[in-house]
């Protein structure tokens, strides 16, 4: 029963741990790509000045 | 996303309380619901990134390169959860942890495999370069899938064989425990592909933001 115990363990600490990288991965990107676009906008609008 | 939670929360019922208990090994048997399912479709992802290396070849389209990257990896993450719930499940049973057995062999081989093809994406700066470079080396690495797949088939094993010519060799209750797990895997794999394309998208447009 331990070792059914560990297994199932093994198998979705994988799963998540998996899906918590790429969850992060993709809201430090989101925030990363606001970043930017609010940069060139910026930059655009200073250019028309 | 909830469509996966679901029905792996419907398979881990099937696996856990609805199949029945295995005459010999008892209780520890359950992991095998998940270990075929985890290592069938570690089998599934890296056939899609095969068949997404050749489509970048043939047409270098960045799209199936990211396919191939996303897919690769899923199989990767399979392939260890197979061998981690398989390597669990003969300690219970067989009393270690590990042993030279035809399918452990192909199985490690597989992944320092795909390890490698993961290590030398990162280790090749430029773009098309790195895509054509992991193409390449992806339909050569694919080769040891149906050798994982055959090695049980083709020498002798002490990995069970559950499925052959004469179809599936476990009990009915079994049967239906197995496939409903293997829905679900199938399920969380699609799921976790979007989740890695979206990422990948969110790289192409950063990166096409800087080189402005």
């Amino acid at each position: 029963m331990a070792y059914l115990l560990v297994g199932f363990l093994a198998l979705w600490g994988i799963t998540f741990a998996y899906l918590y990288v790429m969850a992060r991965r993709q809201s430090r990107l989101e925030r990363e790509l606001e970043l930017l676009r609010g940069e060139i906008a910026a930059r655009g609008d200073r250019s028309e000045e | 996303m909830a469509l996966a939670g679901a029905w792996m929360a419907v398979a881990l019922a099937f696996a856990l309380l609805l199949a029945p208990t295995e005459a010999v090994m008892g209780a520890v048997q359950r992991i095998f619901y998940f270990h075929v399912s985890a290592s069938w479709c570690g089998y599934v992802a890296l056939l899609v990134a095969f068949i997404a290396s050749l489509l970048y070849l043939s047409r270098r389209e960045a799209r199936w390169d990211g396919l191939a990257l996303a897919s690769s990896e899923l199989g990767w993450v399979f392939i260890t959860q197979g061998i981690v719930s398989g390597s669990i499940w003969a300690k219970a049973v067989w009393g270690t942890w590990w042993t030279w057995d035809p399918r452990l062999t192909t199985s490690a081989v597989l992944w320092m495999i795909y390890t490698s093809y993961l290590l030398l994406r990162g280790a090749v700066l430029e773009p098309n370069l790195r895509a054509r470079l992991a193409a390449i080396y992806n339909l050569a690495g694919f080769v040891a899938v149906p050798l994982n797949f055959m090695a049980i088939r083709w020498w002798r094993a002490a990995h069970p064989l559950v499925l052959d010519g004469g179809g599936f060799r476990i009990a009915p209750g079994m049967l239906t425990a197995l496939l409903v797990s293997v829905g679900a895997f199938s399920a969380l794999y699609v799921t976790l592909l979007l989740l890695r394309l979206r990422v990948e998208r969110l790289q192409d447009a950063i990166q096409s933001l800087r080189a402005r």
